[in-house]
């Protein structure tokens, strides 16, 4: 599904390489984290996932990337898009029209979809995410979280194979964001969509997730499924929100008590006090 | 800031559940136009009165935009002293102050018409069924899109800059545009980190410069927009028509 | 102190959004105002230096009625430190941009040199003292909003959403700024739903906000161990810790955790002696 290779990467102008000879292959349906803090290069590895780099940020740029065996430096960034699709941050800017629907409609418009075709992926998507009062509504009356799920909806309706959610949870709120994480969740399960979410919040995603990955100033310093990467993590501090029941093992590790498995929620610690 | 969001409350779209905002967008824009010509060809203050009373009614009852429309009149005292002033001094003649000025008002009327009652959305739907170029139709939706967003941004700015002791109206003409300097520079920074990020987005979104489009949404003209405008064309054509001295000679009998 | 006697507001004609509100800060308080997005918490903080004034009933900043006084006259007093501090820089340097505030509030060359140095070594700004603030990582721009927001030395620090879109690095620096260096002097009132970092700020006093109401005033150690639902009526997900006590009470265990340190504490001893 993805293969990336050997990939380097220094933005023009700058000096640092942000991604230095990363190596990645993620399987198709998978659902992984990555994680890291501010500046590790999260952002850009997503960026060129999509294309965006090299086509629309320049650089310097050595490796390869393959997303649904397409070469990302080369392949037109729409066609890609029906890989991968990739939320923003922040969903303002990546709401283009003035309504909803149109919105949604931009996607499908400069792909030969006759309108009937448009108009029953625009229902479909509306209804998986449960926004169809929505559909009529203009853009500047919209909350945060329901702009999200319009971006997102924008998004998914060009049925891309993999999801891309780059740091959701910096602006929304705890409701739109346990929302936000059931459609996630669904989306995998029925339709098999790969899900990445980029973002320092592991905490609030790792009871999701098969795999985490985590990056540290331009490598991946950590590839594996949470049980493995939190006892790699122990006491480590990489600017990475980790689970307040998985700060609570550290300490005990501190105090000498060794638990077999590391308790990733409040169930699972209540278990081990048990 | 409170001029700001009076401001804004004049410009900013505002959808209101009445007719005038169902129509399709073309129709009042041909009602407009014809409005703001025939602004050109009738001289005399009681027939333009007559038609910005039948605009009125319209605004009030049809649209549900009335208190809009005055208070932008209300905007334009200072222009609609000037009018009346400069007339005045050329002419001494009531009548020949206020005809310019009712046309003037009429004039303005006709643009509120078309952009009090027209959503950004119809607006760019109005742009592409004119056969104007996508990068044109674009360009305005996209403006019209963040219109709102650009607003709301620069209300954050000012109270931020007001917060940190920044006071607007102090100072003598100098200081007091000086004072703007720290809301614009904040606002076109905000402004050039979103064009990137939106550029960004229209890739990701799959827009292809040079590829066929098929819009989803395109304007259809129903009955009641037929009916408008043949309507207001016969309003229009009757006061054009009307001959002032017949009524008051009937009048009289 | 801080008075909002009976204070109702609504923007024009739409629905109130904050109601009823009474609340008292003394001076040297600590208060966090929990609350969903929407729930009033922002128009509740602009209240306090002026920049909205209640539509029934008074705001009292030290006996000065809000309605009575300007916007700089209290900013004075009250410094508020909005979300997005990327949204007031406008200046070439770091320096600059706390001197600006210095100059509106009319302090003498001499005193302004001296201040800025003071704040810029306390929030570890001064090697960025020539550097654009446009350049800061997010991190870096929150830190010298916080540190803008002390130079002219107010008596009240008003804080919005601080740790919003904070990796975890700079969420510890944070939240070690704001005990350690903002609350040993100042009186502070921040609005946040990062529920974590409130329960690791256990000396606030929290209200939580639900559909401009208050809905509960009281202390964090109280709020956490005795009425977590009053969280999620509020829409906002309890602390694991929190939801820890309710799960080991529900099976038989009855706990207090009165801060992290105690919670961890006592979960060694129930390892240890279950």
């Amino acid at each position: 599904m993805i293969e990336v290779k050997n990939l380097s990467f220094k933005y023009q102008g700058t000096n640092k390489f942000v991604l230095k000879n990363i190596n990645l292959s993620i399987k198709n349906g998978e659902i992984v984290i990555l994680a890291g803090p501010s500046g590790c290069g999260k952002t850009t590895l997503a960026r060129s996932l999509t294309g965006l780099i090299p086509q629309f940020y320049k650089g310097e740029y050595s490796g390869n990337v393959l997303v649904c065996g397409y070469d990302a430096a080369k392949t037109p960034i729409p066609d890609l898009a029906t890989c991968i699709g990739y939320l923003f941050q922040n969903p303002d800017n990546q709401i283009i029209m003035d309504t909803v629907e149109r919105d949604i409609a931009f996607s499908l418009e400069y792909r030969g979809f006759t309108r009937e075709e448009m108009r029953n992926r625009i229902t479909k998507i509306l209804k998986t995410l449960g926004i169809e009062h929505l559909v009529n509504r203009k853009i500047d009356t919209l909350s945060g979280g329901e702009k999200q799920l319009v971006a997102l909806a924008g998004v998914l309706v060009m049925e891309p194979k993999m999801l891309l959610l780059d740091e959701v949870s910096a602006y929304l709120s705890p409701r739109s964001l346990k929302r936000l994480i059931s459609i996630i969740k669904s989306l995998n399960k029925e339709y098999g969509t790969g899900i990445m979410l980029i973002d320092h919040r592991l905490d609030l995603f790792v009871k999701l997730a098969d795999r985490v990955i985590i990056m540290y100033d331009g490598i991946i310093y950590q590839d594996g499924d949470p049980q493995t990467i939190f006892k790699n993590l122990i006491n480590k501090k990489l600017g990475i929100n980790i689970p307040t029941t998985v700060k609570i093992y550290e300490r005990l590790y501190l105090r000498g008590i060794r638990l077999d498995k590391i308790p990733l929620d409040h169930i699972e610690l209540a278990d081990i006090i048990n | 800031m409170s001029v700001i969001s009076r401001f804004s409350k004049v410009f900013l779209f505002e959808e209101k559940d009445a007719l005038l905002f169902r129509l399709d967008p073309r129709i009042k824009l041909i009602k407009s136009i014809i409005l703001m010509v025939i602004v050109f060809f009738i001289q005399d203050p009681i027939k333009i009165g007559i038609l910005m009373a039948t605009l009125l009614v319209e605004f009030k009852i049809l649209g549900k935009v009335l208190f809009k429309v005055l208070r932008s009149i209300l905007y334009l005292t200072p222009i609609l002293i000037l009018i009346i002033v400069a007339n005045y001094l050329a002419t001494y003649d009531i009548i020949d102050t206020l005809s310019p000025l009712l046309r003037f008002l009429l004039f303005v009327m006709a643009v509120d018409l078309f952009f009090f009652t027209t959503s950004p959305d119809d607006f760019s739907l109005t742009l592409e069924a004119l056969r104007l170029p996508m990068t044109i139709s674009l360009s305005f939706s996209l403006a019209l899109r963040f219109i709102p967003t650009l607003s709301m941004e620069l209300n954050d700015i000012i109270e931020a800059q007001i917060s940190r002791g920044l006071q607007l109206d102090k100072g003598n003409i100098l200081t007091r545009i000086r004072n703007y300097i720290p809301l614009l520079i904040p606002l076109i920074v905000l402004s050039i980190k979103r064009s990137i990020e939106v550029a960004e987005a229209l890739e990701i979104r799959g827009l292809r410069p040079g590829v066929k489009r098929t819009s989803y949404k395109t304007l259809v003209l129903s009955g009641v927009d037929y009916a408008y405008i043949i309507i207001s064309l016969i309003i229009i054509i009757a006061i054009y028509l009307l001959e002032l001295k017949h009524l008051i000679s009937l009048a009289k009998l | 102190m801080i008075i909002f006697d009976n204070v109702w507001f609504k923007y024009g004609d739409r629905d109130y959004v904050l109601k009823n509100i009474n609340i008292t800060i003394k001076e040297g308080e600590i208060v966090c105002i929990l609350g969903d997005n929407g729930a009033g918490k922002t128009t509740l903080l602009k209240h306090i230096n002026g920049l909205l004034k209640p539509s029934k009933g008074e705001v009292y900043v030290d006996k000065l009625n809000t309605k009575e006084t300007s916007v700089s006259d209290l900013a004075k007093k009250v410094a508020l430190v909005f979300q997005y501090p990327e949204r007031m820089f406008f200046t070439e340097s770091v320096w600059k941009e706390v001197e600006f505030a210095l100059a509106n509030f009319g302090f003498e060359e001499d005193i302004r040199v001296h201040r800025i140095r003071k704040v810029l070594n306390m929030f570890w700004l001064w090697e960025y003292r020539d550097r654009s603030p446009f350049t800061l990582s997010g991190g870096e721009q929150r830190r010298l909003a916080i540190a803008i927001a002390l130079a002219w030395d107010p008596k009240y620090v008003v804080l919005d959403e601080p740790t919003a879109g904070q990796d975890g690095f700079q969420r510890e620096i944070l939240i070690d700024i704001i005990r350690n260096i903002v609350y040993r002097e100042k009186t502070i009132i921040l609005a946040t739903h990062d529920i974590e970092f409130v329960f690791e700020l256990p000396e606030c006093r929290i209200i939580v906000l639900n559909k401009g109401e208050i809905i509960y005033d009281g202390s964090s150690v109280e709020l956490f161990n005795n009425y977590p639902e009053l969280l999620i009526e509020a829409g906002l997900e309890p602390p694991s810790l929190s939801k820890l006590i309710q799960t080991l009470r529900k099976e038989g265990k009855y706990v207090i955790f009165k801060n992290y340190d105690d919670a961890v504490d006592k979960i060694y001893n129930l390892i240890k002696g279950g």
